[in-house]
């Protein structure tokens, strides 16, 4: 009996997005199982897909594959937010905020933030403060020194994404409270915010207090203090 | 309070008299001199003596915690005004995780100011962890943290500890330096019970006047007076008996009281030498009477037993 290779076994899935793709093919794979997915980005490979499939499944999103590390789903997930991120600070960088109209990075009136990218804190404009922000971010998330692997993570450096995170919130903040029309645009493209709230009430990453933008629905409005 | 801006004339009064005092060479402090611009006038060495024996003895209790909870503490200043005890810890490798410093809002709005502008004081308070966050009043940092609040005021005083992300649970000292005498003793003793309520591992170190029954005492109350300052709180301070009892009847374990002629006697001797040498003094019972009217009290809570009893100003 003469075996057809096509038949029996399916064609190999490459999940690779080719020089000349098109905008509307990227990354436009069929999804794979996390017990398959064969690599040490396995856990960035599942939440980008959970992404893809449904942004505004945020359950989903957050919930890990049984018997994931905890903080390196955490680790991951943050990194995944900071990339993000970025998408937010193109956009406030090519519309309304630059260094002459936000001078300063504030959120509310109450407090300005020093930005800590700097020998000395600098008082920078909104714009820098958020390029500083995601650098350090990433700078900090990609360091040997702290997480050398992305299997496993030192108890000492999960303890860090805390203060990452109490950082790169401060751009929802100000764009929330600044830039409205552009976040609210943003959040409906992404649940972006949404979704940072979530996974840093879920993992306790940041205080209550601190999540000053009412973003769920379950969030307790905030708005009278904002405006002090 | 009937006249804050009196209490708060206290702040620069005592700042200017350290920053005086480190210039004649009593001790270091690189950072005084940015919180505060040089006065005119001139102190006697019995002032300069007293601050002397004030800061020194204070450092030692703080260390001692400091040391014996391996850094892993908090420290409260209460009516913390310009001090300066932040920058030098850091500088000696003794950083506790937290220190708060509470004063009313426009000591507190200065601080800030003179913290933001001076990159000596900036630079201490940077982490690469953590931004500086900055309002009218209040400014955080990683280990840093200074807000404006009434220290009768319980509520606002929680809601500020709670901003500045005060653990109850881990062992924490409380420093009040001449702050609780301008506050009616009622209330200093609710202050007092309310940290020994919410604090089950805590620390206090007060520093001011005691044997305020006499002559001398009643002088420097009508002189206070004159300048619109009152000694609200001085019934607590009438005799070290009143300065103990106001913790050990207000939830604190046991509390420990010392005139500051005691205090000066039990401070490193070669040191004392040293800072006699500096300024000649022609009658030593004038300091000694000042310093009958001044005491250090100490007082703890240890639900735990981790050994805040051992405490004290001994040299071992």
């Amino acid at each position: 009996m003469k075996i057809k290779m096509a038949e029996t076994v399916p064609a190999a899935i490459i999940r690779r997005n080719r020089p000349g793709i098109k905008a509307q093919d990227w990354g436009n794979w069929q999804d794979e199982s996390f017990e398959e997915m064969d690599s040490t980005l396995a856990v960035q490979q599942f939440i980008q897909q959970a992404i893809r499939k449904d942004f505004t499944n945020i359950e989903e999103i957050l919930t890990p594959p049984e018997g994931q590390d905890e903080g390196v789903w955490k680790y991951e997930h943050l990194r995944q937010f900071c990339m993000e991120l970025n998408g937010l600070a193109v956009r406030l960088q090519c519309s309304e905020c630059n260094p002459e109209t936000c001078t300063q990075m504030t959120a509310t009136e109450q407090w300005i933030f020093l930005c800590a990218a700097h020998k000395t804190p600098k008082e920078c404009p909104a714009i820098d403060y958020t390029r500083h922000t995601l650098d350090g971010a990433a700078c900090l998330l990609n360091s040997n020194k702290y997480f050398p692997s992305r299997v496993s993570i030192k108890e000492s450096s999960v303890a860090k994404l805390g203060s990452v995170c109490r950082r790169v919130y401060r751009i929802f903040s100000h764009a929330y409270f600044h830039h409205r029309a552009l976040f609210d645009e943003y959040e409906n493209e992404t649940y972006l915010c949404k979704r940072f709230t979530s996974f840093v009430t879920k993992y306790n990453l940041m205080s209550k207090d601190n999540l000053i933008v009412p973003i769920l629905e379950d969030q307790q409005s905030i708005e009278g203090e904002s405006e002090a | 309070m009937a006249s804050e801006e009196a209490v708060i004339a206290t702040n620069d009064d005592a700042a200017q008299c350290k920053r005086y005092a480190v210039e004649k060479g009593y001790w270091v402090d690189p950072y005084i001199s940015l919180m505060i611009s040089k006065g005119t006038a001139h102190h006697a060495p019995e002032i300069n003596r007293g601050y002397y024996a004030r800061i020194t003895s204070i450092r030692i209790l703080l260390e001692k915690f400091i040391r014996l909870t391996n850094r892993k503490c908090q420290v409260v200043n209460l009516g913390a005004g310009y001090d300066t005890t932040f920058w030098k810890l850091k500088d000696a490798h003794l950083t506790p995780e937290k220190f708060v410093e509470i004063d009313f809002a426009p000591v507190t709005s200065r601080k800030c100011h003179h913290i933001k502008s001076k990159r000596p004081l900036l630079d201490k308070i940077t982490n690469e962890d953590e931004d500086i966050m900055l309002s009218q009043s209040d400014l955080h940092s990683a280990n840093y943290h200074i807000v404006g609040a009434n220290l009768v005021d319980l509520a606002e005083l929680d809601k500020k500890l709670q901003q500045s992300g005060i653990d109850r649970s881990i062992p924490t000292v409380f420093i009040s330096e001449c702050v609780l005498v301008y506050i009616e003793a009622n209330k200093s003793a609710k202050l007092i019970k309310w940290i020994s309520d919410n604090f089950p591992t805590a620390f206090f170190i007060n520093y001011e006047q005691v044997n305020m029954g006499d002559r001398f005492g009643q002088v420097m109350i009508d002189n206070l007076k004159t300048r619109d300052c009152y000694l609200y709180g001085v019934s607590a301070c009438d005799s070290l008996q009143s300065q103990m009892q106001r913790f050990t009847s207000n939830g604190w374990r046991d509390a420990d009281a010392l005139e500051m002629n005691k205090v000066y006697n039990c401070l490193p001797q070669s040191e004392i030498k040293r800072i006699e040498k500096l300024e000649l003094m022609d009658e030593r019972e004038l300091m000694e009477q000042l310093f009958s009217h001044y005491c250090l009290v100490w007082a703890y809570k240890d639900v735990n037993n981790i050994g805040l009893e051992e405490i004290d100003l001994s040299q071992s």
